[in-house]
């Protein structure tokens, strides 16, 4: 692509590095713009010591990244400010981008959290439903005129069908239910608490992590 | 209409699909510009365009599917070297799938604008050979891959 001006791949997934050959066709790109993907690691030189094309428009690299920091004592990312410029606006934003490591593993949590939401909404369903059954089984114990006997010897309550059950053993059956209802309607609360405080906590992290800014 | 060469009906309000027999039959065919309207549907998979060197569908949302691969491999590339086509303007569509690695038949393709579709798997590495290739969008997608420093691989 020895033509090659304007790169665009930005809002992708890609990963990986930045390879030395985009540095060293810098020169004749005047609009570079690879930003908002999953791209890591140490910037080669070559494209930290970027030279600016005639007509250069922009070079965005940062943004949504999540590269390491430069070596101390080699080139800062401020150092790129000014000159084409790669990204920062400023030497004080250059100065604080939130710089990563060699794998691109914080974003992760991205994904993690909704899928721990849906997990936690399915449970907290099926909690619901069999806490629900308890309940009718209660409530089958607790109310005798509400239960008719079928000529098969079988109680149907609400809809459902029961075994008959002993006067003594339905009070034992009611005092788990009970108690088992209270803890699922616990655990649901924990969990949609959990799920509230995960979600909040990728918002306000995420953002910082991935070095976007924030409206 | 066996002569047509420029076939320009961007800006108005089309709201059918592309019918197939827009994709073949017009073997003098340079310039098809249908962006900026409400076309739908799949783009004809079987494409016979010889002479087509600009094409652009951008900015018609209802246009889903794949690029087809035919549109690189059809006759118009093989019986040209793919001498024709340089100028691929497709933004801002429901277009998705992978780009098909037939893609770099077309040896003068100069740019190469996707921006903004469906757009998933990595970019052929076979791209890299389009020596005339001077602009290549592919953002707003959700394409993959993973680039290492030569040493690496």
């Amino acid at each position: 692509m020895t033509s090659l001006t304007t790169l665009d791949l930005s809002g992708n997934g890609f990963s990986g590095t930045i390879v030395a050959s985009l540095g060293d066709i810098s020169a004749q790109l005047v609009e570079t713009c690879l930003d908002l993907n999953h791209f890591s690691c140490v910037l080669p030189d070559s494209v930290l010591r970027w030279k600016k094309a005639p007509g250069f428009k922009s070079l965005k690299l940062l943004l949504g990244n999540l590269f390491a920091c430069p070596d101390a004592g080699a080139l800062s990312y401020s150092m790129m400010v000014g000159a084409p410029g790669l990204v920062a606006a400023t030497p004080e934003e250059a100065d604080s981008y939130a710089c990563g490591n060699a794998d691109y593993a914080i974003p992760g949590l991205a994904a993690i959290v909704p899928f721990a939401v849906v997990l936690l909404a399915i449970g907290r369903g099926r909690l619901k439903r069999g806490a629900g059954w308890w309940a009718r089984l209660r409530a089958a114990s607790g109310a005798e005129h509400q239960v008719a006997v079928g000529p098969d010897g079988q109680r149907s309550v609400s809809g459902g069908t029961f075994p008959v059950v002993p006067p003594a053993q339905r009070r034992v059956i009611a005092h788990r239910a009970a108690e088992l209802e209270a803890a699922a309607t616990s655990l649901a609360t924990m969990a949609s608490s959990a799920c509230l405080c995960a979600l909040a906590g990728a918002t306000l992290v995420l953002p910082v992590v991935l070095n976007a800014p924030s409206e | 209409m066996p002569n047509l060469q420029h076939l320009l009906l961007f800006g108005n309000r089309l709201s059918s699909s592309i019918p197939a027999c827009l994709a073949a039959g017009f073997p003098k065919l340079e310039v098809l510009l249908l962006h900026d309207n409400d076309l739908k549907g799949r783009l004809p998979e079987s494409w016979n365009l010889p002479s087509l060197a600009t094409i652009c569908l951008s900015n018609n949302a209802g246009l889903r599917g794949h690029l087809p691969a035919s549109f690189f491999n059809s006759p118009q590339f093989s019986a040209r070297g793919g001498a024709a086509l340089t100028t691929m303007v497709i933004e801002g569509t429901g277009i998705g799938g992978a780009l098909p690695a037939g893609l770099c038949n077309a040896a003068n393709l100069a740019t190469l604008n996707l921006a903004g579709n469906r757009f998933s798997g990595p970019l052929p590495a076979c791209v890299t050979r389009l020596q005339r290739l001077g602009v290549l969008r592919l953002g707003s997608n959700s394409m993959t891959g993973h680039s290492r420093p030569p040493s690496a691989t």
